[in-house]
């Protein structure tokens, strides 16, 4: 029996060419392009967060609406509810499924803490937060509860190199060990696509191209978009 | 009625995350309102009895004539307008800007991604927050505005605390004091219902513009609440003169 994608897409559209593309278990899907080419678009459509206008997006075989809970989402904002501490933030989505937070959830949390280099920050209000420790924080929510599927709007913005490459370490190895079957990461950063990822799908003007990590490095359009960005 | 439901839930130490946001947010409001209204009552039953006092024909006058009524019509006219004026700064303002910032900071999609409904966790426990608070406001009110009207009494004619406390209650009767309660639930209910409004849609609409929509939200408010001030008290004088 022939295993499915961890994430399948078939003619979405986003105001350009529509888009036809699957990830497959074990790889990481890296969304490049620049300043509104539509990367946050895109996610918000395979995040479930807006409608799929037409054509269909299809998670580990499952329609996205159905498998919705087993989708985790770092925003581009990285949405950390205001008045409730670190700690709370990471249990949300266990919360949710109605467990309590004094009981099993605490070991869980505080693994999910120690994963992203956050367990220091555990009783901290979000708003006292640096905009790096928010997205290990987002990081952390984002895997808390059933995830499978990984979305990822610039993961590693605003981190220190060193927190940086526990984050692509810690992805790549939950990909690797099965605990997410997937991963799609929107970045701007081509080196840490090249990192991380099996896939690039390059955004530019309204069309589009999926390229291997091999292929990235010598597409004329990645050259021209690293320039511009460096 | 979800308000009611939260309270067994949290006594029995079975609260979930929307119980314990419900909590924290009348506690909030509760914390955030209560010196405030004593305060603002205190002062309107100070300048309404200096100004009775100033007219009356002597002291006694104001204790034969005025103060006998003068904690009904204080229940009955200027709690509810003072508690639905903080109920709109207070109340409207926080709820609007609160929604809206939280959309923008994309906070309401995450909890959209995690299975939480926003109106459960964000709308919900500020809209029960303001239904409650309002009214528990008005008996903080009603007591406020003795102190003040007394304070004045005391200066100019060396009235006793007590016996015009008790002269004041005896004005507030149990059906006065329910209308007004009722009157604010129903004020900050309207209240929760436009700074919902605007926080969702006008968020959605105008992404950013937080202080904009919470300007349109407030102005919408203060309307809505004369408005409804002013039918409800129509609607209880018809009933009570019949």
């Amino acid at each position: 029996m022939s295993v499915p994608p961890a994430l399948s897409v078939q003619g979405l559209s986003i105001g350009g060419d529509p888009f036809s593309f699957q990830v497959m278990p074990g790889e990481v899907l890296a969304v490049l392009g620049d300043n509104g080419s539509g990367k946050s678009l895109l996610l918000a459509h395979l995040s479930g967060h807006l409608r799929v206008p037409a054509g269909s997006v299809k998670v580990e075989g499952e329609d996205l609406r159905a498998a919705l809970a087993e989708v985790g989402v770092i925003f581009q904002h990285p949405g950390l509810i205001r008045n409730m501490t670190v700690f709370e933030n990471i249990a949300l989505p266990f919360l949710v499924h109605g467990l309590d937070l004094n009981g099993e959830i605490q070991e869980k949390v505080r693994l999910r803490m120690r994963m992203v280099g956050c367990e220091h920050l555990e009783d901290q209000e979000v708003h006292q937060l640096s905009e790096g420790d928010k997205r290990c924080v987002s990081l952390a929510r984002a895997l808390s509860g059933p995830t499978r599927l990984l979305i990822a709007d610039e993961p590693v913005a605003s981190l220190a190199p060193g927190k940086k490459a526990l984050v692509e370490e810690l992805l790549v190895c939950l990909v690797r060990t099965g605990v997410l079957s997937g991963i799609i990461v929107a970045t701007q950063d081509l080196d840490f696509a090249r990192r991380i990822a099996t896939h690039i799908l390059l955004l530019h003007g309204s069309s589009h191209s999926i390229l291997s990590t091999e292929e990235a490095a010598t597409n004329e359009h990645c050259m021209a978009f690293t320039t511009r960005s460096h | 009625m979800v308000g009611l439901r939260v309270v067994p839930r949290v006594l029995t130490g079975r609260a979930t995350i929307v119980d314990r946001e419900t909590v924290r947010q009348v506690l909030g409001f509760l914390g955030g309102t209560a010196g405030a209204s004593a305060l603002t009552t205190f002062i309107y039953g100070l300048a309404a009895a200096y100004g009775i006092i100033g007219n009356a024909a002597s002291p006694e006058a104001f204790e034969s004539l005025v103060l006998p009524h003068l904690g009904g019509a204080f229940v009955q006219f200027v709690i509810p307008f003072a508690i639905a004026n903080l109920v709109v700064l207070k109340g409207v303002v926080g709820m609007t800007s609160d929604i809206a910032s939280m959309r923008v900071s994309q906070e309401i999609d995450a909890l959209e991604a995690v299975g939480l409904n926003p109106a459960d966790m964000v709308f919900a426990p500020r809209a029960i927050a303001l239904i409650i608070t309002a009214p528990s406001l008005a008996v903080i009110g009603v007591y406020s505005a003795c102190l003040g009207a007394w304070v004045v009494a005391w200066i100019t004619a060396g009235a006793d605390l007590s016996s015009f406390a008790a002269a004041y209650a005896s004005s507030v009767t149990s059906g006065a004091l329910l209308l007004t309660v009722v009157k604010l639930a129903i004020t900050a209910t309207a209240m929760s219902i436009i700074a919902g409004f605007f926080g969702f849609m006008g968020a959605k609409a105008e992404s950013g513009f937080v202080g904009k929509i919470t300007t349109s939200a407030v102005a919408t408010a203060v309307f809505s609440s004369t408005i409804v001030n002013l039918f409800l008290t129509l609607l209880t004088s018809l009933f009570s003169s019949k």
